[in-house]
Formats: structure tokens, C-alpha cells, sequence
């Protein structure tokens, strides 16, 4: 079996260093999953997660204070202003806000042309050609070439940012919550276009989400993290049917659909200081609505297998997990919507 | 839910208009519904339908630089429209409060929450002495749900999470007891768990105090889940008011099963059918129906012929001429059965 | 949001065509702005013209002596009489012109283009080289720049360049602050970032990312600093620090026309008119473009 494209190896990443007198506190640890080509992994959470910061990372925006981050085999846990060439080309970055990934004063034929002219050299008709190329990827007609950001929708400015990062001709693409601003229909049409570069050009998507629904359509695989620690992980279909981790079904039961009532535990905002280091027991506890006892507040869950590549963290055994979830939205009889991409 | 005979709120043909550097440009036009006592209206669209100005007309405010051009906005039977700002204010924060999107750009930095919601009361006269405003805070802070209510009041707004925040805006527009909230996105910038309990929150607020909710999203799935009505906006109009799981199941408008289909579902079903196509273009709007240019159902006449809400029959109304012809869309419940 | 100015159309008109010629849209434009801008603006393209045609329908040469009677009071023949040379002021004011024009305009253009290196750089950089430089500009904007200037053309000598050399100095280091605020604002966007993510070296992304971000500050400064810079170097030369006799430069006349200025005012007045009426003119044209930008007038930057 070939080497993963990307691989990251209990990774712990933290901001501040010394400069802030002490050492920074962590807000990634010990995160370990693998990608493949032409896969998508959606990384899902909420606030505080560390989502962003392992994509930051693996982007060289942040350097982690610990594990690895393998890029087809290499380490390539340094700052972006220490790597090859090459390697920047082959990862890009996608960010979540249309107005600010575009420079406002700057054309779109300028947005999408510099990285073809930087990595590939391209100039003059060539560089020109292959822009129109590209903006017809993704699906907007020329005259967009001449444009500013500012005559564009928040969509299309999304279209053109996917087609600055697709001129690189990565291999992998980090995708920031690049749909979460965008209106429902405008989002319809992004994640379409997601899909489709995928089958054609067998990329590997780094998907990052809070939008259950969404990586439901989207990704092969789920990685689901609570307050910088992996709670679960395996295919969409297993993560989105039971026995799920307490957190991710919280997530499926939160997000608001018409006839699906929130099992969100308590009502009540805890009192819980969201920054707080939980050194011992499961980050969940405080919250979680299945908490069993006091070992869920000693006691850091090990990885349990749910069967086959799905696994979780949790105390609660899977099988009893398994009998105690329900989710109407699942009818038995659908296939899951994306089968897992086999390895070449 | 009990519904009162005459309607709380009344919009009446509400026409707004946003003067945009050189000329006047249209936001809402030719709005109307009714709201009644202790129901939840959704209000959905996407951006710049005109969502906002037409929910916040309902305490009389219109944004500087715009104008209302035509209609009427009737609180218990009073133009809201024209009353000086006396009167509104008299209004606003008493019988009509505002739940904005924005928690943090809503609470003043540097005073104790408590001392806000405490100041608000007495701005409007609700709460005697000092006293008993503080008193009244502490419970409203257990009301909304948050934790050591004592404690809580002596906070600052920099020490709050963004939900703890969103529940102390509540309490702040739940202080002098409102006849109507009208809640702005509020739960936009908010986790999707810390959501779902503010949603809670605000169902059970709702059926313990009897208020009437406008609730203005552009999530479809929030309005799924609180609202009794839905009133879907596209280009400044109106397009299609019905109850919630009416609207669900059998959505008539073009536009409103366009919008469903394309939100993705935990399923990973999708709605099938007509996802929406193109964009809309501000500038060139048809007198006629303004989603004529994007609707796959658009004849010659569409374009040309104002639509006017219609009712179906099945407790709704449609802004479309061609309503009865459209029919179901594919892959929506009525056509693959029950769901869920 | 400004409410609708007067002169709004009372109605609206809903679903027809919105789009405008472009000719209708920049004279509406025009007519936007306020009367002190246009105004402003018209006596800046005066004293342009001044300066470019001058010399050639000036009614006399600027040394020529005796052309008139010495301390001739204004009259037809010459406009703003006569000085003590029998020179004629009025010729010598619109030949001062070009000195003034020249000089400042070079000296505030060579502050704006280093000004703006730096800030840019700065503001992409950041870090502990950011801190020290920008202490070191802290130091230049504390020193009185007059009396440094004055100790800099005395020790080396005033001649032209040294002249605009020290000016655009003293100005570069206030460019360099209004710049790197103004960059600050875009340095964090995303855009940048993605910049950075492609390996781009500091100056490429602050020359192709953040200069076109803050090009309307930079014309606005190098506007203003023109006027700053009209004003100190026409102090410096009333001090005798600037053009030598019998150069027709406006503070040497203004300084050489001290003595008789109960008697014969306008050998002051000439120049000292000609220096307040640009001065004020470009006071208000950097206003009227700081306001067309969109920029606000205290910071010169994004409002």
C-alpha cells in the first residue's frame, strides 16, 4: 500500500511560546489521521476545536510544538517561509471570508494569474489562456478577467479563490469553511463544484466544517475534534449513524432540521471556562449528556473500535452506544451518499 | 399555540427604498402580512432580499439614507409609519425588542452586564426602584439559562462566551416584557450546539410569556424548528407565506423549492429536483415577477405581470401565476412518502 | 450613511435599467463635491499654469532693474508695482513660481515614494525590526525640523538639492507612519496570507499586495506634504537658507521686502499672496481628495 498523501502523526500545536513567559498553552493535542489522493477528510468541530490550527499548520502558517506532519512521506512540520518551492505549489489554501482573500485593488486576472506566473512562469498570452481556463474550472465566464472583487458576489468570490488555488496544481487543498458565509443556494453550488474537481483531477481535500449536513455531502471520511482532542473518527457513513462519540451526536442532533428534535443534553449555558487545560479525563465531560460517573472526569477515554476504520474515544462501550443512539434521519435502506476511496 | 383574532402586527404594501450614492434603489417591495399574538413568524431569504429592513420596520426604524416610500406598519392597530420619535421610542424596548445578530456590538464594553439590563428597564419605566430592577435581572439571567445568575450580573462582556453573550441580549430585550421580539440572526455567529440550546430557549420563553417572534434567518433548518410560519423574501417581495410544515412539505414557489433542495441534509439526501440556477442581478429586475429570470417555469407573461400573493387553499399564499401548473417538485416528501 | 442630499429625485423608479452613461455619472460627480474643492482645484491648475507658461507672457524679465520707477505703487503696468530694484514684483512672483512648484513637489514626492517603502515594509514585516525602525522614526518626527534644516544648509551649504534632500526627510518619516497604519489595515487579510503561503519575499508582497491598498493615502500625503513643503521651504529662504539674491524666489522677497513694508507694502504682498493663496489651495484640494477617496481626514487613511 502506497504512502498516504498526508499524514499527521500526533500532532500538539500551541500559540504563544516564550515570549509569553510561560509555555503557551496547547490547543492541539496528539491529533493523528492520514489522507489519500483524490479523498476528502472533513475536519468537524466547533469553536475551539483546533480545526483552523491543524490546517494552519499543515499549511506552515504555525509551527507545531510536537508530532509530525508528513507530506507524501516527508516531514514538513516548518514554516511556510522555510519550505520548498515546490511544496507550497503542491498544498493550497482555500479561507472561510470572500471579502478578505481577495485583494480589493487587485483584478481578477491578477488573483488567479500570480501563482502561474510565480510557480510556473507563465506570462503573456500562455498566463492568460490558462486563466480563462481556469475560471471556466469553475465555471464563470471570461469577462470576469477584467473584474474587481467588489463587482463580484460573495460566491463567485469564492469560485475565483478555488481557482487561484487550483493554478497551483496541488495536490491537496485545505478548505477553510470556505461555504460557511455564503447563502444556502450559492453554497449548493460551490460544494457541486468541489465535487466535481475532485473526480476530474483526483485531489485531496482537507475539509474543515462545523456544518454536519454539509460534510455529509462532501466527505469520505470524518474526523471529529472537541476542544483540540480527536473524538472520533472513521467514513461519513459510519459517523453519521450509530454508535457515534456523545459529542458528534449532540453535533448531528444540533443541527436544525424540520422534524428532528435537539438532544442537546442541557438547556442551560454551563459555567465551564472554555479555555481551561483538561489534563485529565475526556475534554466532554463537563457537557457531555451520556456521562457515566466520575471516570469520565479522571480518566482520558481510550480509542475503541466501532468496526472497521471507525473508532471513538469514549467510556461508554460502542455496541452499548449503538443501542442507545437513534437518528430519524437515517433510513436503513440508503447507501451512504460517497463510498470510501479505495487506495491506489 | 393560541392565536388571538386581530393581528398584533400588520405590514400593509410596506415599500422601502436605500438611496445608493446617486439614485434610490428598491429593498422592499409591496410587503405585506399579519402576525398574530404568541406565533413565531419566520422570515427567510438570502442576502439582500430585504429581510432585515422589512423586520425592522416593525418598530419603525429605517436606516438612514432609506425612505418608505409607501405602506403601512400597524403595531395593535398603530402606523408605526410617521409617529415621531417620542412616540417610537415609547414603543421600542417596551413592546417591541429587538434580539440583534451581533452580541458582542450590542452590550457596552465596559459596564457590568447586570448594570445594563438594569438601565434598560428604567429608561422605560418597568421595574420600580433600583432594587427591584437588580432583583428582576438576576431572575431574568436564570430565565434565559445562564449559570450563577448573582455572579453573572457583576460580569463584564469580554468574560462572557459568545452564547452566554446572545442570552444576556436576550434577557436585555425580555426586560420589559415585549408584547414582540424581533430577533435578527441571532444565533449566526454561534456554534451549532450552543444554537441549538438558544433555540431551545427561545421556544420555551416564547410559550411561557405568550410573545410573538419575528425570527429573521437565512438557515432554513432554525426556521424548521421555531417557527410556526414562514414568510420566504426573494428580491425585496414576497413570495410565498405559509405554516412551517406546510411550507416543508409542499413549497410552491419556484424559488422556495429551489432553496430546499439545495440544503444539504444529514441524510445525504439531497432535495433533488431544480437546484437554483444563476444569480441575482440587482440591475435588472423585470416589472414582472423579479425571479422570472431564474425560474424554470418562467413564461412571457411572468415577466411582465406583477404577481400578487395568492392563497392555496392549504392554509398558505403564493406569489406565482403559475402555482397550480408547478406542482410538486421531485424528491420532496409528498412524492417519496413520509419522512423522517 | 449620509442622508440624501438635497436636490434627491422625488420618486423612484422600480425594475427599469439602473445603469448610467459614465459622462452623466462624473458629472454628477463633480457636482457631489463640495464648492470649497472645486474652487480649490481651480487655483491649483492657476498656479500650474503659471509656472509652466509663465515665462512666456510675463511683462518683464524678473532681474531686469529699472524697469519702472523703484517703488512704484500697483498700476496697469505693473500689477503689483515695483520693489526697490525698480524690478517688476509681478514678474517676479510668477517666476518664483517654478521655484516653489519644483522644489516642493520633488520634495514631497521623494518623501511619499521612501516614506511609503518603509511603511509598507514595515507594516508587512513587523517584528523587533519593525520596533526599531519605527523608534528611529519617532526620534526624526520629535526633532523641529527647521532648526536641524538650518544647521544641515548652513554646515553644507544650501543649495537645491540639499534643499529638497532634507525636506523630503523630515517629511518621509510622517509618510512612514500615515503608510504603515494604512498598510496595518490589509496586512491581516487573507489575501496576504495567501501571498505568503506561495513563499513571496516581504518586498514583492508589499509592492504587488500592499501597495495598491494604499495608493489613494499616498496621494493624498504627497498633496499634503506639497503644501508643508511650500510653506517650509519658503521659510527656509525667508531665513536667507534657501534661493540666493537675485534669484526671484517668494521668501527671499518676502524677507528682503521686510524693511519697507509700511511704505511700500507690496513688495511684500505680492508674494506673500501668491504663497498663502496656493497653500491654502492645496490645504483644501487635499481635503476635497481625501474625502472623493474615501478616506478620513484625520488619519489619511481607510475611515
Amino acid at each position: 500500500m502506497t504512502a498516504p498523501l498526508l499524514e499527521l502523526q500526533r500532532l500538539e500545536c500551541a500559540y504563544g511560546g516564550r515570549s509569553a513567559g510561560r509555555a503557551g498553552r496547547s490547543v492541539v493535542h496528539d491529533v493523528s489521521f492520514c489522507l489519500a489522493a483524490g479523498e476528502t477528510l472533513a475536519l468537524v468541530g466547533e469553536s475551539g476545536s483546533g480545526k483552523t490550527t491543524i490546517a494552519r499548520s499543515i499549511a506552515g502558517l504555525l509551527v507545531p510544538r510536537s508530532g509530525q506532519i508528513l507530506f507524501e512521506g516527508h516531514d514538513i512540520g516548518m514554516a511556510a517561509e522555510r519550505r520548498p518551492r515546490d511544496l507550497l505549489r503542491e498544498i493550497q489554501f482555500v479561507f472561510q471570508n470572500p471579502d478578505s482573500s481577495l485583494n480589493p485593488h487587485r483584478r481578477i486576472a491578477y488573483a488567479i494569474g500570480r501563482p502561474l506566473e510565480y510557480f510556473f512562469g507563465l506570462s503573456g498570452k500562455a498566463r492568460d489562456r490558462r486563466i480563462a481556463e481556469l475560471l471556466d474550472d469553475v465555471h464563470l465566464d471570461l469577462g470576469y478577467m477584467r473584474r474587481y472583487p467588489s463587482q463580484l458576489s460573495g460566491g463567485e468570490r469564492q469560485r475565483v479563490a478555488i481557482a487561484r488555488a487550483l493554478a497551483a496544481e496541488p495536490k491537496l487543498m485545505l478548505c477553510d469553511e470556505i461555504v460557511s458565509a455564503l447563502d444556502v443556494s450559492v453554497q449548493a453550488a460551490i460544494l457541486d463544484l468541489l465535487r466535481e474537481l475532485q473526480e476530474k483531477r483526483r485531489m485531496a481535500f482537507l475539509f474543515i466544517a462545523h456544518d454536519l449536513a454539509v460534510v455529509r455531502w462532501l466527505a469520505h471520511r470524518v474526523v471529529v475534534l472537541y476542544r483540540g482532542r480527536m473524538m472520533e473518527a472513521g467514513t461519513a457513513a459510519d459517523t453519521f449513524s450509530p454508535p457515534v462519540h456523545p459529542y458528534t451526536e449532540m453535533l448531528l442532533h444540533s443541527v436544525p432540521e424540520l422534524g428532528v428534535e435537539p438532544f442537546v443534553g442541557t438547556e442551560a449555558e454551563t459555567a465551564v471556562d472554555p479555555l481551561a487545560d483538561h489534563d485529565a479525563g475526556c475534554p466532554f465531560a463537563p457537557l457531555c449528556p451520556r456521562r457515566i460517573g466520575s471516570v469520565c472526569d479522571e480518566e482520558l477515554p481510550a480509542w475503541s473500535s466501532a468496526g472497521g476504520a471507525h473508532a471513538l474515544r469514549c467510556h461508554i462501550p460502542a455496541a452499548e452506544l449503538a443501542e442507545l443512539q437513534s437518528f430519524p434521519w437515517n433510513r436503513p435502506e440508503e447507501p451512504p451518499v460517497r463510498e470510501e476511496v479505495t487506495s491506489a | 399555540m393560541t392565536v388571538a383574532a386581530a393581528p398584533l402586527v400588520e405590514v400593509a404594501g410596506l415599500t422601502v427604498d436605500f438611496y445608493d450614492r446617486d439614485h434610490w434603489v428598491n429593498v422592499v417591495n409591496d410587503v405585506s402580512f399579519t402576525l398574530f399574538a404568541g406565533e413565531t413568524l419566520g422570515l427567510v431569504g438570502e442576502s439582500g432580499c430585504g429581510k432585515t429592513t422589512t423586520a425592522y420596520s416593525l418598530f419603525g426604524y429605517a436606516r438612514p439614507g432609506s425612505r418608505v416610500r409607501d405602506g403601512a406598519v400597524r403595531f395593535e392597530g398603530r402606523n408605526l409609519i410617521g409617529l415621531s420619535a417620542r412616540e417610537l421610542r415609547a414603543i421600542r424596548g417596551g413592546a417591541v425588542c429587538l434580539v440583534p445578530q451581533n452580541p458582542a456590538g450590542s452590550l457596552t464594553p465596559s459596564m457590568r452586564v447586570g448594570r445594563q439590563i438594569v438601565e434598560a428597564m428604567e429608561e422605560h419605566g418597568v421595574s420600580g426602584s433600583h432594587r427591584d430592577a437588580e432583583q428582576r435581572t438576576v431572575e431574568l439571567f436564570a430565565q434565559v439559562g445562564l449559570p450563577r445568575p448573582q455572579t453573572m450580573v457583576e460580569r463584564y462582556p469580554h468574560e462572557l462566551s459568545g452564547g452566554q453573550q446572545q442570552r444576556v441580549i436576550t434577557a436585555m430585550a425580555l426586560a420589559c416584557d415585549p408584547k414582540l421580539l424581533v430577533l435578527d440572526e441571532p444565533t449566526t455567529a454561534l456554534d451549532v450546539t450552543t444554537q441549538a440550546r438558544i433555540l431551545r430557549l427561545l421556544a420555551r420563553l416564547q410559550a411561557e410569556r405568550g410573545m410573538s417572534m419575528l425570527y429573521v434567518t437565512h438557515n432554513l433548518g432554525v426556521v424548521a424548528q421555531i417557527c410556526d410560519r414562514v414568510a420566504v423574501m426573494y428580491a425585496g417581495e414576497l413570495v410565498e407565506v405559509a405554516p412551517t410544515e406546510e411550507l416543508f412539505r409542499r413549497p410552491r414557489h419556484p424559488y422556495t423549492q429551489g432553496l430546499l433542495a439545495s440544503v444539504p441534509r444529514l441524510s445525504g439526501q439531497n432535495g433533488g429536483g431544480a437546484r437554483l440556477r444563476g444569480l441575482l442581478h440587482r440591475e435588472e429586475l423585470p416589472p414582472g415577477c423579479r425571479f422570472a429570470p431564474r425560474c424554470g417555469f418562467a413564461e412571457e407573461a411572468c415577466f411582465t405581470e406583477r404577481q400578487v400573493l395568492a392563497a392555496t387553499g392549504t392554509g398558505g399564499e403564493v406569489a406565482c401565476r403559475r402555482w397550480e401548473d408547478i406542482g410538486e417538485p421531485r424528491g420532496t416528501p409528498a412524492e417519496t412518502g413520509s419522512r423522517r | 450613511m449620509d442622508l440624501a442630499p438635497a436636490g434627491t429625485p422625488a420618486g423612484g423608479e422600480i425594475g427599469r435599467g439602473w445603469t448610467v452613461s459614465r459622462a452623466a455619472g462624473a458629472v454628477r460627480w463633480l457636482r457631489r463635491q463640495r464648492l470649497a474643492f472645486l474652487i480649490a482645484a481651480g487655483i491649483l491648475l492657476l498656479h500650474v499654469g503659471v509656472a509652466l507658461t509663465g515665462p512666456v507672457w510675463a511683462p518683464y524679465p524678473p532681474d531686469e532693474l529699472l524697469v519702472g520707477d523703484p517703488f512704484k505703487s500697483p498700476s496697469r503696468e505693473h500689477l503689483f508695482g515695483t520693489d526697490n530694484f525698480g524690478r517688476d514684483v509681478f514678474s517676479r512672483v510668477v517666476y518664483g513660481e517654478r521655484t516653489v512648484l519644483s522644489l516642493s513637489l520633488t520634495a514631497a514626492g521623494l518623501a511619499v515614494v521612501a516614506g511609503s517603502a518603509l511603511g509598507l515594509l514595515m507594516a508587512y514585516v513587523r517584528g523587533w525590526l519593525d520596533e526599531v525602525v519605527m523608534r528611529g522614526v519617532d526620534v526624526v518626527l520629535t526633532i523641529p525640523p527647521l532648526i536641524l534644516s538650518l544647521l544641515i544648509l548652513g554646515g553644507v551649504g544650501a543649495s537645491y538639492p540639499v534643499i529638497i534632500a532634507t525636506v523630503a526627510f523630515f517629511f518621509a518619516a510622517r509618510v512612514a507612519t500615515v503608510i504603515r497604519a494604512a498598510a496595518l489595515d490589509v496586512v491581516s487579510e487573507d489575501f496576504v496570507t495567501a501571498a505568503r503561503l506561495r513563499g513571496e519575499s516581504a518586498a514583492s508582497i508589499a509592492r504587488r499586495e500592499l501597495l495598491p491598498n494604499v495608493t489613494s493615502s499616498m496621494l493624498v500625503e504627497f498633496s499634503l506634504r506639497t503644501g508643508y513643503s511650500v510653506l517650509f521651504i519658503a521659510g527656509l529662504s525667508f531665513l536667507g537658507f534657501g534661493s540666493a539674491p537675485p534669484t526671484p524666489d517668494w521668501g527671499l522677497m518676502i524677507n528682503e521686502g521686510r524693511s519697507y513694508i509700511s511704505s511700500s507694502p507690496w513688495l511684500v504682498l505680492g508674494p506673500s499672496l501668491a504663497l498663502a493663496s496656493l497653500v491654502v489651495a492645496l490645504s483644501l484640494f487635499t481635503d476635497g481628495i481625501s474625502d472623493a477617496l474615501g478616506l478620513s481626514p484625520f488619519r489619511r487613511a481607510k475611515a
